[in-house]
């Protein structure tokens, strides 16, 4: 899967001194190949989320086109377009998010869920591989709000990984983590990218530099490719 | 996993749904005692009007003229109305609106000890089967409701029996030592008899000196069968207006289109008039006050409780939109969460909806089952009976409850649907 950033811009509201709007992110072309860890690095506030948030579907840029393969995001009606994140993205978001009225293992299937359909054998076991493997397989019945910071991001990953997509997007993953959960994730995410997925990290955390590919800096709403050298 | 999800906000959001509950409840406990009475209230008017009398009287032409040249009571005139029409008014324009009348014949007789004594005949309880299929129990027992029987019981048209009975005024029976389970022999013009005293009665008026029998024992006594001095009659009508008022005047006086809608309207001018084309000879004519407050009560009561239902939706559907636009909110990061993996709208609506729905349902049951206890309520302090529960109540508070809540849920719904994922998430 390639996923494309044509032209993208995102403005927002902001008083300023002659201007009503700002640019959370410039505009920016770019492209990315599946098989890649890409980070994107860069300082709080600028622009890594909104970036991250337009690439993976939830936030409709200002102008451009995001493209995976031939398929153009935003020309989606609502529901295709949330269909297909359901299908092809997997999307951990900055912070701690989970459904608190289910446990850990409903809130991981809960892509399945959503459709209605009947959770199978084989998903309940991929669901349970997935829990061994992220290491919260003992918290399987627990609910969220029991959870430590490192177990809930664990979780996201699993609720991100279990329909495989082949895009995934992590926003500052191993933020409130400490070492031994940081590389724990890290390497869960490499894995993925070595099974030919395109990952996305979004971090200020410059450690994730040497699980990554492909290493990017935001920096003031601009993307630049930071190690040329290392483009494979 | 649905219903999982579900119950658990029912769960977690218990407090809001309580209120959301409790809201919906107090709407549909107002929305069905209102709804209620208005069903059974019409009955429940025209028993309590009931106790006030006839407001329509009808007489003989020669009698009334008379009584109008005069300015005399116009009793034994000479001028008759006829027992075999009675049925007729029943079959007016307007018969559904008349809820009781009762034929009076006056005679006077005489007691054994030579002393006059003035006697009614009319009907007590007196069964009628319509051509309509109504059945309709007429007479004296409801038209004369606020007598108070001192001794014995209201004479039983209906009872199975042979002997004549008679009921007695309070004074005449103290005056002559009677009392309930005497006999009384009784000599008219025509005929003599001897009367079982079935009961006594307080009037509080010149009646409390006279006898009341059946309509027919009356006309045997004074051999004038099949013959009426006069028929009082109990209508629901509506308010006059000036075509009423006009028409009261002369009829004749209206175009055909102002007869047409006159003839068509409760007016008590326009029953009288249908009343006089049936009766032969008759001048039927409103006792005014009554007839006047007896529609008015009714409607007024009835627009005042349909108000109080509307404006207690209305505020049932205020209170559910902010409580449920708070629960929403307070759960804005999960609802983004859902739509960010893949959610669909429809999906996260009918989540949404389905919380507040089940919610409404249970505040729905326990709102109409108050309603009920308030209907009784206040069909006891202001109608002074027991309210009966139309079943259709049920279908439209039903109704009203859904329509309010998805009224009441639109804004958090129009909020649900522009909601962007990337700006509930965390870190926004
Ligand atoms: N919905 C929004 N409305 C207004 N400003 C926003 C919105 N989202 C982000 N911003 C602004 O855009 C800039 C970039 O935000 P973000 O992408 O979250 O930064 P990062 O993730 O790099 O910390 C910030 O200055 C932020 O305040
Ligand atoms: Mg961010």
């Amino acid at each position: 899967m390639i996923v494309k950033a044509d032209e993208i811009t995102k403005q927002f509201l902001r008083k300023r001194e002659n201007s009503n709007v700002f640019y959370a992110v410039e505009k920016t072309t770019a492209e990315f190949r599946g098989g890649n860890l890409i980070m994107i690095y860069g300082q709080s506030g600028s622009g890594k989320s909104t970036w991250m948030n337009m690439l993976g579907g939830i936030l409709q840029p200002s102008s451009g086109r995001v493209l995976y393969d031939r398929t153009e995001l935003y020309a989606m009606d609502d529901d295709t377009l949330s269909k297909f994140r359901n299908q092809h993205i997997g999307m951990i978001p900055q912070g701690q998010t989970a459904i608190h009225s289910m446990n850990v293992r409903e809130n991981i299937l809960l892509p399945f869920s959503l459709y209605g359909k009947e959770i199978s054998a084989e998903t309940g076991e991929r669901a349970d591989r997935m829990l061994e493997e992220m290491g919260i397989a003992d918290l399987s019945a627990v609910m969220p709000s029991e959870l430590s910071g490192g177990e809930l991001r664990r979780m996201a990953i699993a609720r991100a990984l279990i329909r495989q997509p082949e895009v995934i997007f992590a926003d500052e993953p191993t933020g409130d983590l400490d070492d031994e959960n940081t590389r724990t994730v890290l390497s869960i995410l490499r894995r993925q990218a070595d099974m030919g997925k395109l990952v996305m990290v979004v971090t200020h955390d410059r450690e994730v530099a040497e699980f990554a590919d492909l290493t990017y800096r935001m920096s003031g709403g601009r993307l630049c490719l930071e190690e040329p050298e290392q483009i494979v | 996993m649905f219903t999982r999800m579900i119950r658990g906000t029912l769960f977690r959001q218990w407090k809001k749904m309580i209120m959301i509950a409790f809201t919906i409840a107090l709407g549909a406990s107002l929305a069905t005692a209102m709804l209620s009475v208005v069903l059974d209230v019409g009955d429940k008017v025209n028993q309590e009007l009931k106790t006030y009398g006839a407001n329509i009287t009808v007489v003989p032409k020669s009698s009334s003229v008379l009584n109008d040249l005069y300015d005399m009571e116009g009793e034994g005139v000479g001028a008759y109305l006829r027992e075999d029409e009675l049925g007729k008014i029943k079959t007016i324009f307007w018969a559904f609106n008349i809820v009781d009348y009762a034929p009076f014949i006056n005679v006077d007789a005489s007691l054994p000890d030579g002393s006059p004594v003035t006697i009614t005949g009319s009907w007590f309880n007196h069964h009628m089967e319509l051509p309509t299929g109504e059945e309709l129990d007429a007479g004296m027992n409801s038209l004369r409701s606020w007598w108070e029987i001192k001794d014995g019981k209201w004479i039983d048209e209906q009872a199975e029996t042979d002997e004549k009975v008679a009921m007695i005024g309070s004074e005449l029976a103290a005056r002559e030592g009677l009392k309930a389970g005497d006999t009384m022999h009784l000599s008219g013009e025509a005929g003599e008899g001897d009367f079982l005293i079935v009961g006594v009665y307080e009037a509080g008026g010149e009646e409390d000196e006279h006898v009341y029998m059946q309509l027919n024992d009356a006309q045997e006594l004074a051999g004038l069968d099949g013959c009426i001095n006069s028929i009082e009659v109990s209508a629901l009508t509506t308010p006059d207006n000036e075509l009423a008022i006009k028409a009261a005047k002369d009829p004749g006086s209206l175009t055909v289109k102002q007869y047409e809608t006159w003839y068509c309207t409760a007016y008590v001018s326009s029953i009288c008039y249908q009343i006089q084309e049936v009766i032969t000879d008759s001048v039927a004519s409103p006792v005014r006050q009554v007839a006047d407050s007896e529609g008015a009560i009714l409607e007024k009561t009835k627009l005042l409780m349909v108000l109080i239902t509307i404006l207690s939706l209305i505020g049932a559907a205020l209170g559910i939109c902010n409580l449920v636009t708070a629960s929403v909110m307070e759960r804005s990061s999960e609802i983004g969460l859902m739509k960010a993996i893949g959610a669909q709208n429809g999906a996260v609506t009918g989540l949404v909806l389905t919380e507040i729905m089940l919610t409404a349902i249970v505040g729905g049951i326990f709102g109409f089952l108050a309603g009920i206890g308030f209907s009784q309520i206040i069909g006891h302090t202001v109608f002074n009976s027991a309210i009966t529960i139309r079943p259709m109540v049920i279908p439209i508070v039903a109704v009203l409850v859904t329509i309010v809540t998805l009224a009441g849920s639109i804004p958090a719904i129009r909020m649900l649907l522009r909601l962007q994922p990337a700006e509930v998430l965390h870190g926004r």
